[in-house]
Parts: C-alpha cells; sequence; structure tokens
C-alpha cells in the first residue's frame, strides 16, 4: 500500500499532497499548543514502538502473510491528533530512510495511512465503545484497513493507472482480509492493556467533534477537487467495464445511487460531478452523527 | 508492506534462517547496539565511524522484516558524502521531480537521468548493485499494478494472448501505462537509496530543520530513529521467545490473541522508556528543544555540485534533437 513515485499522475500527488500538509500544518499547530515537553520523546518512542510492532506478521488467506499497520492501535491509544503525527513519522521515516513509498507520493501515502486510517479508526472506537469497547476496537482496526485501501485505490484510479472498477475490489477485498487480523490484534492488544495498565488506556473521552469537522474538511475537499479531474475518466471506465462484461451490475448499483455521479440541472459536468461527490460525504457526515447522538442518547445512562 | 512472505505452520526453517543471519552479520548488529543507545554517548548525535566494506551477505534480509544493514555506506567518506545534507537532499528531489515529470514517450531522457544516476553511484562509490537490490522493495506494488495493467483491454476488439488453454486481452495502453509508473519508480527509488547512502540519518534531519522544515516532525523524526532499532530488537527477542514456547502453535485466534499481547507488552515498554528517557533528557537540560553542536556550512563545493547538477537537470529536461 505504500506507493511508489511515478504511479501518481501530477494532479492527484500534488492535491494528496496539498491535503495532507494542510491536515498536517493544523495538526502541529493543535498539539504543538497542548506540547507538553514530554510528548516529544514519548511520541517518537511510540512511533519506533509502531515500526517494530510492524514486523509482526500473521496469515493472511492462501500461504500469504500480512503484517500489523498500527494506526487504529494509535489513535486509540493517542487519540486522533497525536496517533496522526506518530503515523506521519512512521511512514515519513520508511520513506526517506527505506525508499519504502515514494517521495512525490509520499502526500498520498501520508494520507491514506496516517490521516485517514487514525481519524477514521478513531470516530468508529469513539461511537463503538458506548456498545462495547472490544467491538470498538475491531471495527476500527478493520474499517480503517479497508478505507485505507479503498483511498489508495481511488488515487490510482484519479491518476489513470488503473480504473477503479478493477482495483477496488481488489485493493478493498485483500485489505478485508488483512483487516481482520489488525482488528483482532487491535483488540487483543486493547484487551490485554485493559488489564494490564488500564492507565494507558485513555479514558472515557467524549467525542471530538473538531476533529470530525477537519476529517470533514479534508473530505469534502478530496470530493470537490479530485472528483471533477477525474471526470472525464468514467466514460473510459465504463466502455471497460461493458468491454470485460462482468461489472455491469457494479456500474448499475451506481447509477442507481447518484445517477451518472452528475447533479440533474447542472451544466459544468466537473462542478456536478464535484457537489454530487461533496454531498455524497455530507450525508455520510450526518449519518455518522445521527448515529453517535442515538448511542449517546442510549448509552447517556449506564456509562461506567 | 510487503505481504508475500508466505510463511509455512511451523517456521523452522525461519528459525535455522535467523540464526545463520545473526552469526554471518554479528558485526553488523554489533556495529548497531553501539551506534543505537547500549553504550553510554558523549554527544546525542555521536556515531561511530561504519564499516566501509560489509560482507554481501550482510544485505540479505528477510522480506518481511527492515535490515539493520540497509545504511551500511551512510558512513562512508566520498565527494558525495562530503556535501552538506541541504545540498543532496534539495538536488535529489529536485531530480526525481523531473524523473517523475518527464513523459513517458520520451524514452531517451530517461536513459540520460540513468546516466547521470549512475555517475553518481560512481562518484560516490555506492556500489549499484546495493541500489538495485535496494530497489527491490517496490516489487510488491509494481507487481500488483502491472499484473491489473497488462490484462486489461481498452479497444472495443482487444488483441489476445493465447496460452495454450486460456487467452488473455492485452492492453496496449495498460503495458505503455506499465512501463511510464516502472520506469520512474524505479530511477526515483535508486535516487533515494542514494540519497540515504551517502547522507547519515542525523545529519538529514538537520539539513531538513535547516531547510525550515516544522521542528515538532524533524524531532519526531529524530527520536523514531533513535529508538527504532532498540524497540526492533526488543520485539525480535520477543518474537524468538514466542517461537520457541510455541512450536507448532497453530495459526489461529489464539495466535492474534498472542500477537497482541506482545504489542501490548511491547507498548507498556516503550511507553516506560520514554518516561526513563524523559527525565533522563531532563536532568541533562531538555526544556522542550534539542540543541546540538553540530552546524553545518554550505562550502564553494555544494555550490558548485548545486550550480552543475541543476545545469545537468535543466539540459536534460529541455533538450530536444
Amino acid at each position: 500500500m505504500h506507493i511508489p513515485d511515478g504511479f501518481l499522475d501530477t494532479k492527484t500527488w500534488v492535491t494528496t499532497a496539498a491535503a495532507s500538509a494542510a491536515t498536517i500544518s493544523y495538526t502541529v499547530k493543535k498539539v504543538s499548543k497542548e506540547f507538553d515537553e514530554k510528548d516529544p520523546p514519548l511520541m517518537g518512542v511510540l512511533a519506533a514502538f509502531i515500526f517494530a510492532a510492524q514486523m509482526l506478521n500473521f496469515p493472511v488467506a492462501g500461504g500469504t502473510s500480512g503484517h500489523f499497520v498500527g494506526a487504529a492501535l494509535a489513535a486509540i491509544l493517542l487519540g486522533p491528533w497525536k496517533s496522526m503525527l506518530v503515523m506521519l513519522s512512521v511512514v515519513g521515516v520508511q520513506a526517506l530512510l527505506f525508499g519504502d513509498g515514494g517521495i512525490t507520493s509520499l502526500g498520498a501515502n501520508v494520507l491514506n495511512m496516517a490521516i485517514i486510517a487514525p481519524f477514521i479508526a478513531y470516530w468508529i472506537y469513539e461511537i463503538l465503545k458506548r456498545f462495547n469497547i472490544y467491538v470498538g476496537t475491531f471495527a476500527a482496526g478493520l474499517i480503517s484497513t479497508v478505507m485505507a485501501a479503498t483511498a489508495c485505490s481511488i488515487e490510482l484510479a484519479s491518476s489513470g493507472t488503473i480504473p477503479f472498477v478493477i482495483s477496488a475490489p481488489l485493493m478493498t477485498g485483500w485489505h478485508l482480509l488483512i483487516g481482520i487480523g489488525e482488528g483482532l490484534i487491535t483488540s487483543a492488544t486493547v484487551s490485554y492493556l485493559v488489564k494490564v495498565r488500564p492507565d494507558l488506556v485513555r479514558g472515557q473521552a467524549s467525542l471530538d467533534w473538531r476533529s470530525l469537522l477537519v476529517f470533514g474538511g479534508v473530505s469534502a475537499f478530496l470530493a470537490l477537487f479530485l472528483s471533477p479531474l477525474a471526470s472525464t475518466f468514467p466514460d473510459g471506465l465504463e466502455r471497460v467495464a461493458h468491454d470485460l462484461g462482468f461489472i455491469k451490475k457494479e456500474a448499475n448499483l451506481f447509477k442507481a445511487l447518484i445517477p451518472d455521479y452528475a447533479m440533474p440541472g447542472l451544466r459544468s459536468e466537473g462542478l456536478a460531478t464535484g457537489l454530487a461527490g461533496f454531498i455524497g460525504v455530507l450525508v455520510t457526515i450526518l449519518i455518522g452523527y445521527g448515529i453517535a447522538t442515538i448511542a449517546k442518547r442510549r448509552s447517556s445512562g449506564r456509562i461506567n | 508492506m510487503c505481504r508475500n512472505h508466505a510463511r509455512d505452520i511451523v517456521d523452522t526453517d525461519k528459525l535455522v534462517r535467523d540464526h545463520c543471519d545473526n552469526t554471518k552479520s554479528s558485526s553488523d548488529v554489533h556495529l548497531h547496539s553501539h551506534r543505537h543507545g547500549k553504550v553510554v554517548h558523549k554527544h546525542p548525535h555521536y556515531h561511530p565511524p561504519a564499516k566501509k566494506h560489509v560482507d554481501a551477505g550482510d544485505e540479505k534480509q528477510h522480506q518481511h522484516t527492515h535490515a539493520y544493514s540497509f545504511e551500511v555506506y551512510s558512513y562512508a567518506d566520498s565527494a558525495i558524502h562530503r556535501l552538506d545534507a541541504r545540498t543532496k537532499t534539495v538536488s535529489f528531489v529536485a531530480l526525481i521531480l523531473a524523473i517523475v515529470l518527464t513523459p513517458a514517450s520520451e524514452v531517451w531522457r530517461f536513459l540520460l537521468f540513468m546516466l547521470l544516476i549512475g555517475s553518481l553511484y560512481t562518484t560516490s562509490g555506492v556500489p549499484l548493485s546495493f541500489g538495485i537490490k535496494r530497489s527491490l522493495i517496490i516489487i510488491p506494488f509494481v507487481a500488483f499494478a502491472g499484473l491489473l495493467l497488462i490484462f486489461m483491454p481498452d479497444k472495443p476488439h482487444p488483441s489476445m494472448y493465447e496460452f495454450g488453454f486460456a487467452s488473455f486481452p492485452i492492453k496496449h495502453g495498460g503495458i505503455f501505462i506499465l512501463f511510464n509508473a516502472l520506469i520512474k519508480s524505479w530511477l526515483s527509488i535508486l535516487t533515494v537509496v542514494l540519497l540515504y547512502s551517502t547522507t547519515p540519518f542525523p545529519k538529514f534531519i538537520k539539513g531538513l530543520e535547516m531547510l525550515r522544515f516544522p521542528r515538532p516532525i524533524t524531532m519526531l523524526f529524530a527520536f523514531m530513529y533513535r529508538f527504532m532499532w532498540v524497540l526492533t530488537d526488543e520485539i525480535k527477542t520477543m518474537i524468538r521467545a514466542r517461537d520457541a514456547r510455541a512450536f507448532g502453535m497453530k495459526r489461529n485466534l489464539q495466535h492474534m490473541r498472542v500477537i497482541g499481547q506482545m504489542i501490548g507488552s511491547l507498548f507498556i515498554r516503550s511507553y516506560e522508556r520514554a518516561e526513563r528517557i524523559y527525565i533522563a533528557m531532563q536532568s541533562r537540560g531538555y526544556s522542550g528543544t534539542v540543541n546540538t553542536l553540530d552546524t553545518s556550512v554550505l562550502t564553494r563545493q555544494d555550490v558548485i555540485f548545486i550550480l552543475l547538477f541543476f545545469g545537468l537537470l535543466i539540459a536534460i529536461l529541455t533538450w530536444r534533437f
């Protein structure tokens, strides 16, 4: 999932780099304000910890193995902001010191593994831990891995390297298997820590709405700017789908949700596609908000 | 993330291999333990000079681990090693940008880039074979993309490749896209390998800092670099202990729980180590920022190198037949 140089075209790597740089600089500012002088060594050592934990392999289907990623664990133990910086330094050092992931694609890799993955993991954990902490940790590990992989295939598709309909099922399916392992290990780690050092697992922190807003902002930015740029793509994509003949179902499904990804009554196709993407993000956030509110009401009486 | 390493249920092979590798590269591991904290240093950025000639066998590594010996050449000496970290960072990142921005149809420009990279390797004394070996890290991704791209049609009547019993459509556009990605990623990774093989990482971080990279991030990088091998050693010890005790263990849910406990205990150890580090640093006058006596200035060599390098880059990018 570390994208090397050359796999992304200029518009994609510039856009993702800008999005990552904006998010990271906001994070640095926010964290620096709350920075304890104790924090830099702690976060640095924990980045090294994530790096070392990635040495652990677990078997995935077919005799292959995946390794632990740790974005969800970092998000659960450190919260969204610090975990983003920790994952940033893991991804950054891997790119600069091992060549694992390219220099121009660093922005995309940071976006997938150091921004999207911890953010989604944190959000899901915060919502689901009200029901059950282990359901939350498992879902956080699973869904963050899958979402990072999906973001990766979106970037490849927007670059025109690999069409989304081809890469997404493979990437997502494969990372679904890896994500199950990630989720199980994250759950096991948290349950061990709850038993041994409960003080290290963060307490009953409430949902951080500002983090949610920033996450929504980044997604909206990507939807607005990336999807219009990719809007010339679906034509070629649909033809490939028809040529191959095995993706008709998916194409119909997408059409049913938002017809052709375009809003009726708008002339400019690029603008319409961007708006459709933006509305999609908005709807997703609203659904999440709804679930969170219901969860809060239902469990307000029985928080331990 | 390479997950191409198929493992047996009982991985005795790996145990033996681990052992062999350890004996083979014991000098290197020793060097490392020196470099990363088991010995008290006078200076936080003190590094003993690395050996120049290391067995080729040391470069051997497991696919799923990161080698100790990836930076064997970082501490060597050459005209390029002596350049300021900033010079090298700016030049090599510019080279990668130039490579990525060149259209794939102009193959001869890539040949010129190859020549430039080859001559840089020769000047720096880093063997090209080392660069090529280290560049294999991109293979999992390239294989994934390559398989998809080769067998992807884009014409209404795609040409087919026949393999006796099966036929696959071949997309000419796909092969072109693959060539584009492959040549660019390969030349770029060769450049990255050259950068880290000629610049010790602490100096590189210092250079980034002087290039106005945000201080909190460079500090994180420095701390991570300082402790990643210490913690890697620790997790390797734990892996060895697990493999020795759980000989023949089924890889099932129980196994996941064991991995979770290993990570949990590594987390506690890391956390407590971080607390000790903080106390130790505080008692030595740390107050939120790290200050070093390590200053570097741009010399005449740096200016000449930058002028020459950027001149060459512009020539390669603009030259037409």
